[in-house]
């Protein structure tokens, strides 16, 4: 009895033992990838954002001293200069339109393949082309379309003449650019969605519909409680994402974009290019974003905080 | 079946996970070349940055270099020397991080910038190199002849660096020149008459251009009869009346990118800048050394240009007054003209869809094919014609007199505002690109690469890169005129060209310089902050801008922007 309970005991430790070899190898990948390039990278921002920076030109290398200078310059041009403020408008405009434009759609889309609707295989093939080939790939064709195909088909089929690019024309610009944004996001969420609803078992929906429920009630209360929690996801990585997303604006205008419809992603990302590796000329870019982050992680976690206590229960 | 499926995924995943890890060590990452190293030879390993200007003038030095140092030994058991070439597009700083931990060991690149690299230690010693005798290799160069001896003094002061001691040394130097202008049409030009005449015969526009080439042209740009420039218009004024002339005789007066136009056209208002102001005042952007700015002004009340009474010392603190030149109101206003004006240039000047290729195609097609219109002026930059040698070999393949030695191209040298105070021409090289060796490169290999970049900046050396691309290297040089023969017609006109100008490269050394570079390129130093907003890009205003925005609140929008901002960036 006692060598049965040791040995009892023994199997347990042992299986504990290889549970815990499968975590580790498991979570091992992906520990040393975020230690990496979020630490790592992350850790030397912050420190870049209290750091003054200059090359000695005698000496040839880089001196560093600490400062506060750097982070009170960075808040000075983020919250002083017009064109600053115009970029954090864009920012946010575009998020909140991709928001509430593009998640109904998606969630619209989602349900309608779902339940396999007409040509439902059809939609999933043309919301799942932007994420099968490359963004270049993509802007280079969106681009040539609405910058060259509307206007010649506008002259050539209907014989309205001297009608510009889509981009070209200041009017139709920032339209277009979320449009497309719309366009090339739909595939991860069509994806997630549909997946989440067809996990949904069919005695509930059969029980919903002997019940009365037609569709849209089925979608309301059935489909969208089941995939909130995914629905919530994109709601704060998107959040969280506001001021890093370039809204695809270098894929369509390389380094060009019009400065009114930069985003605080594409802004910073231009001027590290443009730093050209110069580290001198980082700290002020490590300091608008951490400034950033300043803003963006109570604005995450609000918004989560909301979208737990005012969505919907499964139960 | 269960368990042959779970086996096949867990093989699959682990496939695929080994080959991620292995892509992102860079482990495997593929190298394209067809040479294979010679055991017996002394191997240099040399990156090169294959954009517009190509690879082939490395390709005929390498063969060259090969062949005169044959029988020298640099590693013990082994005879002679392979150059051994990768070609890529990574500019300066794309290739920054790598430099210590790959095998190239002798770079050619662009947007190199070298204090940059400098402070990221990266960049090996070549003194020796740059003041070595250039003429033990027997290739054209005068006894005592060396590299540092082709370098402009700007250049001498940027690249070489005093030590403590006193002592100057070189960690870099300039490889190819990279300006943007007009090429023109020769032969159409001659065809149509778009020449000026030396007297106009009416008041009609017509009246103001040659009927026949037995007309007697106008002086043109230099102002000297009989010269190369006879009939190309010399002024701001001229070059628009020549673009309405041109229109009316239903050709497209000019052509450039439309999905690049406001960096081209940037480029081009500092070209026009620098011919304006000339080189030691263009060269105050970037030096604030102290000396005065003398054309510095204001926008009065009706948007006119009031120049200043007397003039301003530009330092590092007041660097931003700089930002009043006269050469930048007259350039900004000329660029105004020419983007809102229609007929002026092609129809798809600003449309995002339109390619450097595209206007390059148009530009060489126009006129010969059945739908094209003839274009006058391609905006573009003196590489252009490497660009577009896919179509110089399409058209050629149909009629050999499309070639590009066969058509008839030339770099137009600029207009001036009357104002101008500058008889030269002034060229601006924006391309930052640079040689150099890396620093921790083994150390019996360090006399191999100081002999090769002597050995690629030897006369004989820049006359064969200048005959293959058919552009200027960023040094002090010239050519004999049967040197010159065997190139395009565009590329003679341009060395032509080159030749005559002083050449502003926007290099310096002080701190705010050399920590801000960014803040000194041709798009963050035209940042403006107007009545509609800021702008970085000068025709993107003009075009787009509402509530309108005129060249007079650009130019006094781009004070205001640096002024705001300056040394806060």
């Amino acid at each position: 009895m006692l060598h049965g309970k040791k040995a009892g005991r023994t199997g347990y430790l042992k299986e504990k033992y290889r549970d815990m070899i499968f975590y580790i190898l498991l979570i091992a990948f992906p520990v040393v990838q975020f230690s990496f390039f979020w630490i790592g990278v992350n850790f030397n921002s912050i420190l870049m954002t209290f750091q003054k920076i200059e090359i000695d030109v005698t000496a040839g290398q880089y001196v560093t001293r600490w400062t506060l200078e750097t982070i009170s310059n960075a808040f000075q041009n983020m919250f002083g200069d017009p064109a600053m403020l115009q970029i954090m408008w864009t920012s946010v405009l575009s998020w909140f339109l991709i928001l509430i434009i593009g998640t109904p759609l998606g969630l619209i889309f989602s349900f309608y393949i779902y339940k396999e609707f007409p040509l439902s295989k059809a939609f999933r093939v043309i919301l799942f082309l932007p994420s099968i080939l490359s963004a270049i790939v993509m802007a280079t064709i969106y681009n040539f379309f609405v910058e060259r195909a509307i206007p010649a088909a506008a002259s050539e089929w209907f014989g309205i003449q001297g009608v510009s690019g889509l981009f070209t024309n200041t009017q139709t610009r920032y339209g277009t650019l979320i449009f497309f944004n719309i366009w090339v996001g739909f595939g991860t969420s069509v994806l997630m969605y549909s997946n989440g609803m067809s996990t949904i078992s069919q005695e509930i929906v059969d029980a919903a519909h002997i019940d009365g429920a037609n569709g849209l009630r089925e979608f309301w209360y059935i489909s969208l409680p089941l995939v909130w929690q995914t629905f919530s996801t994109f709601v704060i990585v998107g959040v969280a994402g506001i001021f890093t997303n370039q809204i695809n604006l270098y894929a369509l205008y390389g380094g060009s974009a019009p400065l009114n419809m930069q985003t605080y992603g594409y802004y910073l990302y231009m001027r590290t290019v443009a730093a050209a590796g110069n580290s001198a000329e980082y700290p002020p870019i490590a300091a608008l974003g951490f400034i950033m982050t300043l803003i963006a992680v109570p604005l995450t976690l609000l918004v989560r905080r909301l979208l737990e206590k005012f969505g919907p229960k499964e139960d | 079946m269960k368990n042959i499926l779970s086996k096949t995924c867990a093989i699959m995943l682990g496939l695929m996970m080994s080959v991620s890890v292995c892509l992102l060590a860079g482990g495997c990452s593929p190298e394209s070349t067809s040479e294979e190293i010679d055991p017996n030879r002394t191997q240099l390993y040399v990156f090169n940055y294959a954009g517009g200007f190509g690879s082939d003038w490395l390709q005929a030095v390498k063969e060259r270099y090969e062949e005169y140092s044959k029988d020298v030994v640099y590693e013990e058991g082994k005879t002679g020397v392979q150059i051994f070439v990768t070609n890529q597009k990574s500019t300066g700083e794309d290739v920054a991080g790598t430099v210590l931990t790959n095998h190239y060991e002798v770079y050619f690149t662009e947007y190199a910038y070298y204090q940059t690299l400098r402070a990221q230690g990266v960049l090996g010693d070549i003194t020796e190199a740059v003041t070595g005798d250039l003429s033990v290799y027997d290739g054209g160069d005068a006894e005592g002849a060396t590299i540092e001896g082709k370098l402009t003094d700007e250049q001498r002061a940027y690249y070489g660096v005093q030590d403590a001691q006193g002592q100057v040394h070189y960690y870099g130097i300039p490889h190819y020149s990279g300006y943007t202008g007009l090429i023109y049409n020769v032969d159409l030009f001659n065809e149509r008459n778009f020449y000026f005449r030396d007297e106009p015969t009416g008041d009609t526009i017509y009246d103001r251009f040659v009927r026949s080439s037995s007309d007697k042209k106008s002086a043109g740009p230099d102002g000297k009869h009989g010269t190369y420039d006879d009939g190309l218009p010399a002024t701001y004024e001229e070059f628009f009346i020549l673009l309405q002339y041109i229109s009316r005789n239903n050709v497209t007066p000019m052509v450039w990118t439309g999905a690049n136009y406001k960096d081209y056209l940037n480029n081009f208002v500092q070209a026009l800048v620098a011919d304006y102001e000339g080189l030691d005042q263009m060269m105050l952007n970037f030096t604030m050394d102290g000396s005065e700015a003398t054309d510095l002004g204001t926008i009065n009340g009706d948007g006119l240009f009031v120049p200043d009474g007397e003039g301003t010392a530009i330092t590092e603190e007041n660097g931003y007054e700089i930002m009043r030149q006269a050469g930048k109101y007259y350039a900004i206003d000329f660029l105004e003209e020419l983007v809102t004006t229609d007929s002026y240039h092609h129809d798809l000047a600003i449309n995002r869809g339109f390619t450097h290729l595209d206007a390059q195609n148009d530009f060489l097609y126009g006129g010969k094919d059945n739908y094209t219109k003839p274009i006058a002026i391609l905006l573009d930059g003196i590489w252009w014609e490497s660009e577009a040698n896919q179509t110089f070999l399409a058209m050629e393949a149909t009629d050999s007199a499309n070639s590009k030695y066969n058509r008839n191209f030339a770099f137009m040298p600029l207009p001036k505002a009357p104002t101008s105070e500058n008889d030269k021409i002034t060229l601006f090289d924006h391309i930052y690109s640079m040689c150099f060796m890396k620093a921790n490169i083994a150390e019996y290999k360090r006399p191999l690469a100081i002999d090769f970049i002597k050995f690629v900046n030897t006369q004989e050396s820049l006359v064969e890169f200048t005959q293959i691309t058919d552009t200027p290297k960023a040094l002090n040089y010239t050519m004999k005129d049967t040197q010159k023969q065997s190139m395009s017609p565009f590329g003679r006109s341009l060395i032509n060209m080159r030749e005559r100008a002083e050449v502003v490269y926007p290099i310096a050394t002080n701190s705010t310089y050399v920590n801000h570079q960014a803040q000194f390129s041709n798009e963050y130093m035209y940042y403006s902050a107007t009545g509609a907003g800021t702008y970085g890009w000068i025709a993107e205003a003009l075009i787009d801008a509402s509530p309108n925005v005129t060249a007079a609140d650009y130019f006094a929008g781009l004070y205001e922007y640096r002024k705001d901002n300056w040394l806060s960036w």
